[in-house]
């Protein structure tokens, strides 16, 4: 065993990685010429690196661009019509752009080049300028579509990170909030901000996530579930440690609950920890109504939680062995049912949620009017045929149906998917054992539960370990000014965030 | 020098830690074992028994008060020197894998005998020895956390069992004091096998935060939650039966439930077995561990692979095990009877020796 364990610690020795980008010192040359060249091999002669000569001072400027990432009327206005008309002068001021780097170094200028900059080499000078023109290329402040609310905020994060700090530096109007750059993936240098209120995050916490951020050593982040593979606590776990929102509100809140949040370049949603299992259950909509309704919400989310994990296992176990629990009523009924169906109960509830997996799979990649014909024909087609050529009974179909409506409820995702994939195992136990299969299975979960934790922080808070004041906000949600706590479960610095604010009423009293 | 152990559970932990091993198998035939030999006086037996075990509270707070930052497996070391108290220890390990093992067995035979007739018994020692292997390799922590939970359940079990009041006819406890006080004490050892489980506090002391005297106070709470319960219960049954149906029903509070019916559901007896099943599952867990923990006092290294090498070895024993009533009757009673050496014998005897040698935590070892 221990042979084996050095063995692997061998494997894991560095490789030089063939995209990193090139470190050493690349002087500019005096010759224009010769820099132009060397820009245009490092770049292997692409089809987009444009350049056009200018004079200025009476010395002759080569500008270099990237025509394919560059905004051609920023580079008009703020780089070439200057020069033009001034003719003469200190070339930085000429310039109209807040962002003018000089440096000495080619490599430096193709990276500028590469992030949307042009540059200004002169004829007989060793100094290059970098000049931002970059083309913001990018959709409206839209509302999510997978997380919609009714009342409250409707914006949404979009593809690009400045935006999306922008959405939540606005939220939290604070100095205290900090976003720390990364620069992770060697090929796609891809821009990650980890945003974090100072005075609230738990500062373990905080060196923590930077430390499995910088661990990251790869070609490629495509998206933000990458990054979540690369820094989550149990990878093998099949609950979400991270939770996934592109909703700056939600993002607000938890950042002010003293969580981090990681925000990538290119993908609108943002990666938010650490995080408990009642996180996935809190929607904005809970805060923006009244509070019984907002509690009677999140109860019924639970309950879904419940019934979309547990239901179909506990229907079969009644069917196959326990068909003495339910009334006797309802017995002949679901016998009745039964009647002509050859297959065992756990066989029809397989065959049923498959089919509903390939519809559900099917409407989302199609477009919303082909996707009506699927809801017509798998639903009402599939679902009426299915029993009448007997191959499901009745209440199967009403169960699994229950089922798949529960687990839609979840605000999260990723969540839903978790607890339609641990309702197969469940049903299985449910096929061999009965009631005693289901809870042995449940009590599998609830261990995995108790163990599992999201960057240190115990997943399962308020209820392991047990936090009567966590609770407030979990399967119910108390009036905002009974929360005077924040949560424990992410460690803040400070507690306290919520004082005496209905004073008034105290005051009003008095005053009658 | 002992290093210093972080306290690592709350008094809240400790609590249901010990509260969840206390109430495990012996809970379904515990009213029909009492009843037996003290009649219709079962309860005062459990009143009477509680009482005993607050004293081998007592004598074990005793002993953990000298030796702090110490468990069991450490205290028998610094005490007794390194070899005699190796073999204590030793003696301590394997009667705590035996209960694992016993208590394996009886819940076995009650899901058989309850549920499932024909399916083979090591289908259900397999899933046990996962589920406990599974958080066994956790910490204390992970373990007190999953315990406080799964509490939520004898709040259940408490609410079933309350349905019962409906039909009850509390003339069947009178006269009370009939059966005698020498039958009265008979039955409160009856009682005492069904609260074994307190003698966690053994191990658990030096975890738990805060001073001695809220430890004992934490430990005295839960003697007093799982003997009102017993009485409770014992109760309930007493006065649910007549005192002859009572002498033919081995599981009597199972029998209690499968009498009622109502509108929603029929057959609670099946609900509350399938509860019953976690607060069995506890105690295994609890006794697997202390297993574990003493297997580790002999080694410096700690690894998983001892733990999966004990659970396949307890897994083999128990598939060996032959399937006789009688034969299981003599090993429980073997074990039981031999228990008291462990949670007052061997206490007592360390607590002697350790207050003749005037051995404390901190001196040098001897």
């Amino acid at each position: 065993m221990r042979k084996l364990l050095k063995r692997k610690s061998k494997k894991t020795t560095k490789s030089r990685p063939y995209f990193s980008h090139p470190e050493n010192h690349e002087p500019v040359s005096t010759n224009m010429e010769e820099n132009k060249r060397f820009v245009e091999e490092q770049l292997f002669h692409t089809s987009d690196l444009f350049h056009k000569e200018l004079t200025f001072n009476g010395k002759k400027i080569l500008l270099l661009y990237l025509r394919t990432l560059v905004d051609q009327e920023k580079l008009q206005n703020f780089v070439i019509r200057p020069i033009n008309r001034t003719k003469a002068g200190e070339l930085s001021e000429t310039i109209n752009s807040s962002e003018v780097i000089n440096t000495s170094d080619l490599n430096e200028a193709i990276v500028g080049l590469m992030k949307g900059h042009c540059i200004l080499i002169s004829e007989n000078s060793e100094t290059i300028y970098i000049v931002s023109v970059i083309a913001n290329k990018y959709r409206n402040i839209d509302q999510p579509v997978s997380e919609q609310i009714i009342r409250g905020s409707h914006e949404g994060f979009i593809e690009s990170m400045l935006v999306n700090l922008y959405l939540i530096r606005k939220r939290v109007e604070n100095r205290n909030l900090t976003i720390k750059y990364f620069t992770l993936g060697k090929a796609t240098q891809t821009k990650v901000a980890l945003v974090y209120v100072n005075n609230l995050a738990n500062p373990e916490i905080i060196k923590e996530v930077e430390k499995r951020l910088n661990a990251i050593d790869t070609d490629s982040i495509q998206s933000p579930g990458f990054i979540e593979e690369y820094i989550e606590d149990s990878p093998y776990s099949p609950f979400p440690q991270l939770l996934n929102t592109e909703r700056p509100d939600r993002t607000g809140g938890h950042l002010l609950e003293g969580r981090f949040a990681i925000v990538m370049e290119g993908s609108p949603t943002v990666l938010i920890a650490p995080i408990t299992l009642f996180a996935f259950y809190q929607s904005p909509d809970d805060y923006n109504s009244r509070w019984y309704i907002g509690s009677f919400f999140r109860t019924v989310r639970l309950a879904s939680f419940l019934i979309s994990m547990g239901l179909p296992a506990i229907y079969i176990s009644i069917v196959s062995f326990h068909f003495e629990v339910i009334p006797i009523d309802l017995i002949f009924q679901i016998k009745n049912s039964l009647e002509n169906v050859p297959f065992p109960p756990l066989f029809e509830a397989i065959m049923m949620v498959i089919i509903l997996e390939l519809l559900r799979e099917a409407s989302i990649r199609l477009p919303p009017s082909i996707a009506q014909t699927i809801g017509v024909v798998g639903g009402l087609v599939i679902g009426t045929a299915v029993v009448e050529a007997s191959l499901v009974s009745n209440t199967m179909i009403i169960v699994i149906a229950l089922t798949a409506i529960s687990s839609f409820v979840v605000p999260s995702n990723e969540m839903s998917t978790t607890i339609r994939l641990l309702s197969f195992p469940l049903m299985i136990g449910a096929a061999t054992l009965g009631f005693f299969g289901i809870i042995f299975f449940l009590t599998l979960i609830l261990m995995h539960l108790c163990k599992l934790k999201s960057f240190g922080t115990p997943y399962f808070a308020p209820f392991a370990p047990f936090n009567p004041e966590g609770i407030k906000d979990t399967f119910i949600r108390l009036p905002i000014w009974k929360m005077n706590k924040r949560p424990l479960d992410s460690r803040p610095q400070h507690l306290n965030r919520e004082r005496f604010s209905r004073k008034w009423k105290k005051n009003d009293k008095e005053t009658e | 020098m002992t290093k210093k152990r972080n306290k690592t559970i709350t008094k809240l932990q400790a609590f249901f830690l010990i509260v969840q091993t206390q109430i495990g198998v012996g809970v379904l035939s515990l009213p029909f074992d009492v009843h037996k030999v003290a009649q219709k006086d079962g309860w005062i037996s459990a009143f009477i028994a509680g009482i005993g075990v607050q004293l081998s509270i007592f004598l074990i707070w005793f002993l953990n008060k000298r030796f702090p930052s110490l468990h069991i497996f450490e205290i028998n070391q610094k005490v007794l020197g390194k070899w005699v108290g190796s073999v204590t220890s030793l003696f301590y390990l394997v009667y705590y894998f035996g209960i694992f093992l016993l208590i394996n067995l009886l819940a076995t035979r009650i899901i058989k005998t309850w549920a499932f007739p024909h399916t083979p018994s090591w289908v259900f020692y397999l899933i046990f020895t996962f589920l406990i292997t599974y958080i066994c390799i956790e910490t204390l922590r992970v373990i007190a956390r999953f315990y406080v939970f799964v509490s939520l359940f004898i709040v259940l079990l408490i609410a079933i069992s309350l349905t019962a009041y409906s039909l009850v006819d509390f003339r069947y406890i009178f006269p009370i004091g009939e059966a005698g006080i020498s039958n009265i004490l008979k039955g409160s050892k009856q009682v005492l096998l069904s609260m074994l489980g307190f003698e966690f506090l053994l191990f658990l002391y030096p975890f738990i935060e805060g001073d001695e005297k809220s430890i004992l106070k934490t430990a005295t709470l839960a003697n007093v939650f799982v003997t009102v319960l017993y009485v409770f219960l014992i109760f309930t049954t007493l006065i649910f039966f007549t005192p002859t149906e009572l002498n033919i029903v081995p599981e009597p509070l199972l029998y209690m439930l499968k009498s009622f019916h109502f509108r929603v559901l029929e057959r609670y007896d099946l609900l509350f077995l399938s509860i019953w099943i976690v607060s069995v599952l506890t105690s295994l867990i609890t006794y697997f561990y202390l297993t574990v923990k003493g297997m580790e006092s002999f080694r410096k290294k700690r690894s998983n692979i001892p733990i999966y090498m004990l659970s396949i070895l307890g897994y083999i024993i128990l598939t060996f095990f032959p399937e006789d009533p009688f034969k299981l009757q003599r090993f429980s009673s073997f074990l039981t009877n031999l228990s008291y050496l462990f949670f007052c014998g061997f206490p007592l005897l360390l607590l002697i020796v350790s207050l003749l040698s005037k051995r404390k935590e901190g001196e040098g070892q001897a």
